[in-house]
């Protein structure tokens, strides 16, 4: 494949999902990146690592399903919707919950360079078409990052 | 502060996940990405059939990304962190049981789970990358030449398709009228792997050209067959049928002159093309003055003096003395430079004009051409340790950042 097209906007409308994430970090995507020390283990992404599309699960009852495992909570303690846009003291701070028992806690950061999420096209009709063709699915320009270890913390 | 009385936002982590990509972006291309109308960019990459020559040593594979008129070169780069990518979610997916484990709602399944969490939405992780791709610029640039000449097969060498010289141009230079030459075109730089301007710029430096198919004969598959550039020799020859052309047809070609009259002072007495007419305009495209148009649409054109006397000894030293081994001395150089030149621009022959890179001297007094192959070791040998180690504090790889540390202590 000599020349593989990436298209610098989206094909995909905009998901519509009420995105519970403070402005700054809300993208037209509603994409946002979290950077983490280590890493979530799963069981099944250990069978089939999904480099590229979507994964096949083990369970064959999970198969073609769409699940979701809870892993904690986020938290920006010192955010508020009403504050000035302006300040940004809010993003020094920001609590990771792995569990009940465990919190890491880190900030949100501004990229020193933009960064691009590029997928593969979605595939129009014509499956015989195997020309490859990539696009921009939204370009971000914060993250949160956790970069300590958990601390253990009262449920209470 | 207890941080349970703020509204926190439940974090879930979705299966299967979804194939994604970071790439970083560089200012330039971040503000070109965020302009109203952003072109489409192209991840080009050396193709195999490109690599023909079975003796070349191995090409290491790489992609290019390119925008309309700049190439960065991708570096994947692993990272020790995970990058996880979020999006909002209505946690519709989320099994109630499995809720446990962030919170205490187990045994109310039918009490509304967001008030009871006291969380204010779902943000779930849908990708999770290892590495991101940077973009880097070599300092040297990019140049499509050294690519184009490994496709592109020589004009002047013997190879030349067996009609050659009989090819059935229109005088009247409307023989692009059809796209096929632009199609040609566009066809021979998808498989070079710098940008389009990159690649236009070095097809107009060697003097590429292209023979398109007869009118009725269908194109065949691969492009390159139809594509040429010239060597030194035919150049010089294309140049001498020029200069001895305007001269007695009275052409200044320091002036505005219409290229097909010039076309009509280099055919033969009886009206033979003495070599193809793409040729012809893609010498003329190369001498030209700037700012005559595009590379299709020539039709008046301006010699630039300066540009084509450095073009003409650079040309004649190739064509002459392609080697150390092969050498001649200045003053020979400079006289039959002088000789290949209209009369009222003999005087603006120096050396000091050619480009420093593209002559060598073997001997103090004699001179050869350097092809690119020695350009390459004199570039190899500049680098300094000065500008090694800020280069490796610009880019945030600790094994150049370290690199010098070690030399030294040895």
């Amino acid at each position: 494949m000599p020349s593989i097209p990436l298209h610098p906007r989206p094909s995909a409308p905009r998901d519509e999902t009420h995105n519970p994430l403070p402005d700054l970090l809300q993208t037209p995507s509603g994409l946002a990146l979290l950077e983490l020390q280590g890493t979530i283990n799963f069981p099944i992404q250990d069978a089939s690592q999904p480099e590229d599309g979507p994964s096949i699960a083990l369970d064959p009852d999970a198969r073609s399903a769409i699940y979701e495992t809870p892993i904690g909570k986020l938290m920006f303690p010192d955010y508020s919707a009403h504050a000035a846009p302006d300040d940004n003291r809010w993003m020094k701070r920001a609590y990771l919950y792995v569990g009940r028992y465990q919190r890491m806690t880190g900030e949100v950061k501004k990229l020193p360079k933009p960064l691009a999420i590029i997928q593969r096209c979605p595939k129009q009709l014509g499956p015989d078409d195997a020309s490859e063709e990539l696009e921009v699915v939204e370009i971000v320009k914060y993250k949160l990052i956790f970069k300590n270890r958990p601390e253990p913390v009262n449920d209470a | 502060m207890s941080t349970q009385s703020v509204p926190s936002i439940l974090f879930t982590h979705r299966s299967p996940q979804h194939g994604f990509r970071l790439l970083e972006l560089p200012p330039d291309l971040a503000e070109l990405l965020a302009s109203d109308n952003p072109p489409t960019l192209e991840l080009k990459s050396l193709t195999q059939s490109s690599a023909t020559a079975p003796t070349t040593t191995p090409t290491p594979e790489y992609v290019n990304l390119c925008t309309p008129t700049k190439t960065y070169s991708i570096r994947q780069v692993q990272s020790s962190n995970s990058l996880h990518i979020l999006t909002p979610s209505t946690g519709g997916a989320v099994r109630k049981h499995d809720l446990s484990v962030v919170g205490e709602a187990e045994e109310q399944e039918d009490v509304d789970m967001d008030r009871n969490l006291n969380v204010e939405g779902t943000v779930t992780s849908i990708a999770k990358c290892g590495s991101t791709l940077e973009l880097h610029t070599p300092s040297e640039g990019f140049s499509a030449t050294e690519f184009l000449s490994a496709v592109v097969k020589v004009y002047g060498e013997g190879a030349e398709i067996d009609d050659a010289g009989k090819w059935e141009g229109d005088v009247d230079m409307q023989s692009d009228e059809n796209g096929n030459t632009a199609w040609i075109l566009d066809g021979l730089f998808a498989d070079i792997p710098v940008s389009k301007a990159q690649c236009e710029r070095g097809w107009e430096e060697m003097c590429g050209f292209v023979l398109p198919p007869r009118a009725g004969e269908a194109l065949a598959s691969a492009v390159s067959s139809y594509c040429w550039h010239p060597s030194a020799a035919k150049k010089l020859e294309v140049w001498k049928r020029i200069a001895e052309g305007s001269v007695l047809q009275g052409i200044d070609l320091g002036k505005q002159f219409l290229v097909r009259d010039l076309w009509k002072s280099v055919l033969d007495d009886d009206g033979n093309e003495p070599f193809p007419m793409p040729l012809f305009k893609a010498v003329v495209g190369r001498i030209r003055g700037s700012g005559d148009g595009v590379i299709g649409d020539l039709k008046w054109a301006s010699i630039d003096k300066d540009g084509c006397v450095r073009w003409v000894g650079e040309t004649y030293l190739e064509a002459t003395a392609p080697g150390a081994s092969s050498a001649i001395s200045e003053g020979e150089l400079l006289d039959a430079w002088r000789d290949q030149l209209p009369e009222s621009w003999r005087d603006n022959v120096s050396l000091s004009i050619l480009p420093e890179t593209c002559y060598m001297h073997p001997e103090p007094k004699s001179i050869c051409f350097a092809t690119e192959a020695d350009r390459q070791k004199v570039k190899k040998n500049l680098p300094t340790d000065t500008s090694a180690a800020t280069a490796a504090k610009k880019t945030r790889n600790w094994h150049e950042l370290f690199k010098n540390q070690k030399r030294q202590k040895r």
